[in-house]
């Protein structure tokens, strides 16, 4: 009986121009979504090796000075191999399946120039020079096709399955066969939905294959798969649950519309409105009025500051006193700074760990915002990378502010022992187990609530038979 | 026969009880979105206001310092606050809120606000422009698909044109029935939010004239969804057929096509590389330092003016002179590398403002942000008066430096008084009747789309009306 039903489907469905445009528009979009984020992927890459690379020289022309002056080298300014001017890279890779999903990725500092010039306020540099009307209609990426594009497509092939033969009045026929309703429904539901989907894993396959980067691609194109399907049967069950309760086909169009709506744009949108209302950040602003009340004390009492630095170092000898006071007055107004903005950093952090405990909960009342969030996760895209990628650079500042600072304060220079015993930055990401683990609840939870609405689904199509 | 239409559809629209469901649906989702743009303009005033105050506090206070040291140190900018952001945030949170005006440097402006949302932060934003420009459009379409459709499908068409209705009364009468109840409810919904922008807006700015070309623009831009839906319509014979075709084409005009758009104009004019931006401003930064021959001429210069053998027997302090001419030399580079990024935005806007013949959204958002005053021009203008302030600033400390330090030297101080006449920055949005000529195109756009939409409908609902007389 399932062939006959796959042979009906494929007379008045599949061959038909509907599921060609849903076809041609499934790789289309996935197809130029993973090149457009390629493209993104290969230009960030480019800009952070070429910055890596060229701070890595200079720091290596800073060694060379200081190994120099060590040697004997007599013919020294003040400021040759100073320690103020050690300036490791740090920079954020683009996860290996960044190219999947731009998410937060495009607005945060991607490197950083460790350096003990800098504070928290400008060790990332001047990067804000994207046009903000494009920033803020952020990236078409993969995901947006997965979230927004995909269930649309479904729902667009699938509202009149039952409705249709209904409305033709050929239902009370076709049902005079012994075929049953619900398998009718389910295999065409299959049928067409598995259509768009097979074209789209077959496109994200393609795009895994050519744009691969190695790493950890494989494990988090796993995620990225695992999410993306989940996220299809919720909506699959849906879809059949409308089509079970919804007798007209406008009916059923117009509820799944609803739905979509409400589920993808306006719940994600309002639950991100509701959480930054109960967890709002402490101002940027304020905290960069911290930083300068702090470098503003230091610079009024520079004296009594350095004394009182050196009075708790007295294993200090001052060295070079041609060294201009900024180098000492920097350094000093920077540690100032950063011991100064402890408390608004510490609420930062807590207003992002309210969020994000809000979200963990609200993300249960719409699979979009779940889906959201774990394809950014699987693909590098998502907001704790890139403030895991910040914390860390906070910590090698302060690490090289407290190696540097005795020799800047005291007006001396490290010996190359000292330099050497620094280790450059190197960004650890999250492990993919970890991720995994992350992953698990909310999947399971997508899962286990599309097998709800599917069974419920299937009970009203089981009783609707009686009713046709 | 136009006005019995009207009355007759309106008289249907007033029994539908989803219209009823959908007006309170609006009306909650309009509060809520103005509570929470509210809220928002609120505190960023606040933070704005207590960072602009500590800015000066801090500055005031730095004690004697010499005044190159101090221009290091420096002021910032903050931007003011934008005369609607509540009715429509549009790319501000994506610009920086404050530029810091330090010596050496023209810094773009940092600090933005998207930056500190959470991680659903990226997706649509609730704003009232928001639900006028994309919800909006889709109950509009809910409503109209039936509008010539549903007459076609029941055979009221044919009765109608028995009665002796044309094309032109027939056609008016749809048009004029959507038309009306869409900016009725409009009006309703929304002339309490314009109401509420206008009181909180910031006072000196021109809220009021900016409030009459927002409820202008978004009357068109509903009337044409109107003429659109209408079009739709009438082109199919069944209700079921013309809601999907409405259905797909809200979601491709309103959603899909802004956001490809952006993202198709990135992809010919790339984002600029903010490493290479960055070194290219240290680059300019040092126009002075690293000509060696322009120094050397600089210096012949100013000996052979002051007519002394060397720089020690100068009335003025060279270093300090120096450092003024690094600052003129570096301006037109300045002005040249943001030209350019100017330029490069300027040419990512055009390609989406092509594909604004796609959809009328573009061309609505575009003025939207524009009327509301947070598009990339009123940042422009934040920018550049806070840069015009820097170098202004920069010139009294090293003029004051120059002139005063004498045997000092380096060692010179200023003190508080010359800090006071460090002016604070005060820059207000610009007036619409100023920067007005910049939206010409996006209103063109917008009415082209209102004009071949509504001919379009009626040439659609005369076809339909012909097939129907055909088939009797």
């Amino acid at each position: 009986m399932i062939a006959a039903i796959v042979y009906q489907e494929r007379l008045s469905f599949l061959v038909r121009g509907p599921a060609l445009i849903a076809l041609a528009l499934t790789l289309l979009a996935v197809l130029y979504a993973g090149w457009s984020g390629d493209r993104w992927r290969d230009a960030r890459l480019q800009s952070l090796e070429t910055f890596e690379s060229e701070a890595l020289a200079s720091l290596a022309d800073w060694r060379d000075d200081l190994a120099a002056i060590e040697q004997g080298k007599t013919d020294v300014s003040p400021f040759d191999a100073n320690p103020m001017s050690i300036l490791f890279p740090a920079v954020l890779p683009p996860a290996s399946l960044a190219d999947f999903a731009v998410g937060h990725a495009d607005l945060h500092p991607a490197s950083a120039s460790i350096s003990p010039w800098r504070n928290g306020a400008n060790v990332f540099g001047r990067y804000q020079f994207d046009n903000p009307s494009m920033l803020a209609a952020a990236a078409f990426d993969v995901a947006l096709v997965v979230i927004v594009v995909l269930p649309l497509l479904m729902i667009a092939v699938s509202f009149d399955v039952l409705a249709g033969d209904r409305a033709r009045g050929s239902l009370a026929m076709v049902l005079a066969t012994p075929v049953q309703l619900p398998r009718l429904v389910w295999t065409r539901l299959a049928l067409r939905n598995g259509l768009i989907w097979v074209a789209a894993v077959a496109a994200m396959a393609v795009l895994y294959g050519i744009n691969d980067a190695g790493g950890d691609r494989a494990a988090r194109f796993g995620l990225w798969l695992g999410v993306s399907l989940a996220y299809g049967l919720f909506w699959f069950a849906v879809i059949a649950l409308c089509v079970a309760t919804v007798r007209s086909s406008i009916g059923t169009a117009a509820t799944l519309v609803g739905l979509w709506l409400v589920l993808t744009l306006a719940a994600p949108a309002t639950f991100a409105t509701i959480a930054e209302a109960l967890h709002p950040t402490p101002s940027r602003l304020a905290y960069l009025s911290d930083i300068r009340a702090a470098q503003g004390e230091t610079n009024r009492n520079l004296a009594s500051v350095t004394e009182g630095y050196l009075l708790d170092h007295p294993e200090l000898s001052v060295g070079d006193e041609g060294l201009p006071s900024y180098f000492r007055a920097a350094y000093l107004s920077n540690e100032a700074a950063r011991v100064s903005t402890r408390p608004v950093l510490a609420a930062y952090e807590n207003a992002r760990a309210g969020r994000e405990r809000a979200l963990d909960w609200a993300q249960y009342l719409s699979p979009a915002i779940v889906a959201q969030r774990l394809l950014a996760l699987a693909a590098g895209g998502d907001l704790g990378r890139q403030h895991r990628f910040q914390a860390q650079v906070g910590g090698a500042l302060a690490q090289l502010a407290g190696a540097v600072g005795p020799a800047v304060v005291s007006r001396n220079r490290l010996t190359v022992a000292q330099f050497d015993e620094l280790r450059p930055f190197s960004f650890a990401d999250e492990a993919a187990p970890a991720m995994f683990r992350r992953a698990f609840t909310p999947l399971a939870f997508v899962l286990a609530l599309a097998l709800i609405v599917g069974v419920v689904a299937h009970r009203r199509l089981a009783t609707q038979r009686l009713h046709e | 026969m136009t006005n019995a239409i009207v009355r007759k559809d309106l008289l249907l629209f007033r029994r539908e009880s989803l219209l009823g469901v959908v007006l309170v649906a609006g009306i909650a989702l309009i509060a809520g979105s103005l509570l929470a743009g509210l809220q928002r303009e609120r505190v960023f005033e606040k933070e704005r206001a207590e960072a602009q105050a500590a800015d000066k506090r801090v500055w005031m206070d730095q004690g004697e310092r010499n005044p190159h040291s101090a221009a290091h140190f420096s002021r910032y900018a903050f931007r003011p606050a934008s005369p609607l952001a509540l009715i429509d945030p549009g790319t501000s949170d994506y610009a920086g809120l404050a530029v810091w005006m330090e010596a050496h440097y023209q810094d773009p402006a940092v600090f933005r606000r998207a930056e500190d949302t959470g991680e659903l932060g990226r997706y649509l934003q609730l704003s009232p422009a928001f639900l006028v420009l994309a919800v909006a459009p889709l109950l509009v379409f809910l409503m109209m698909s039936a509008s010539v459709a549903g007459e076609r499908e029941d055979g009221t068409l044919r009765q109608l044109l028995a009665t002796g209705v044309g094309v032109r009364e027939f056609f008016l009468g749809k048009y004029l029935a959507g038309l009306r109840l869409t900016l009725v409810a409009f009006a309703f919904v929304f002339v309490p939010v314009l109401i509420v922008g206008l009181i909180t807006a910031p006072a000196g700015t021109d809220a009021a004239l900016r409030v009459a070309a927002l409820f202008a623009v978004y009357s068109l831009y509903l009337a044409t969804c109107v003429a659109v839906a209408l079009a739709v319509s009438a082109w199919f014979r069944k209700r079921q057929s013309a809601f999907l075709a409405l259905a797909a084409v809200w979601v491709t005009a309103m959603i899909l096509v802004p956001r490809f758009a952006a993202d198709v104009s990135t992809g010919f004019y790339p984002q600029p590389d903010a490493r290479e931006v960055s070194s290219r401003l240290s680059a300019a930064s040092a126009a002075y330092y690293t000509d060696t021959d322009r120094q050397a001429q600089i210096e012949r210069e100013v000996l052979e003016r002051y007519g002394v053998e060397s720089v020690d027997e100068l009335p003025i302090n060279y270093g300090a002179y120096v450092l003024q001419v690094s600052e003129d030399l570096s301006e037109p580079e300045f002005d040249r590398l943001y030209a350019d990024l100017n330029k490069r935005y300027a040419a990512q806007e055009a390609v989406k403002r092509w594909l604004s013949l796609l959809t009328p959204a573009i061309a609505a958002a575009n003025l939207s942000r524009g009327l509301a005053g947070t598009d990339r021009a009123h940042q422009n203008e934040f920018t550049a008066a806070a840069e015009r302030h820097r170098r202004d600033m920069v010139e009294l400390l090293n003029e004051d430096y120059m002139l005063n330090a004498g045997d000092a030297g380096a060692a010179y101080r200023g003190d508080a008084a010359l800090w006071a006449r460090f002016e604070d920055f005060d820059h207000g949005p610009p007036a619409l009747g100023a920067i007005g000529g910049r939206y010409l195109v996006d209103a063109a756009v917008l009415l082209l789309w209102f004009l071949l939409a509504s001919v379009m409908a009626h040439r659609l609902v005369a076809r339909a009306v012909r097939g129907e007389v055909a088939a009797a």
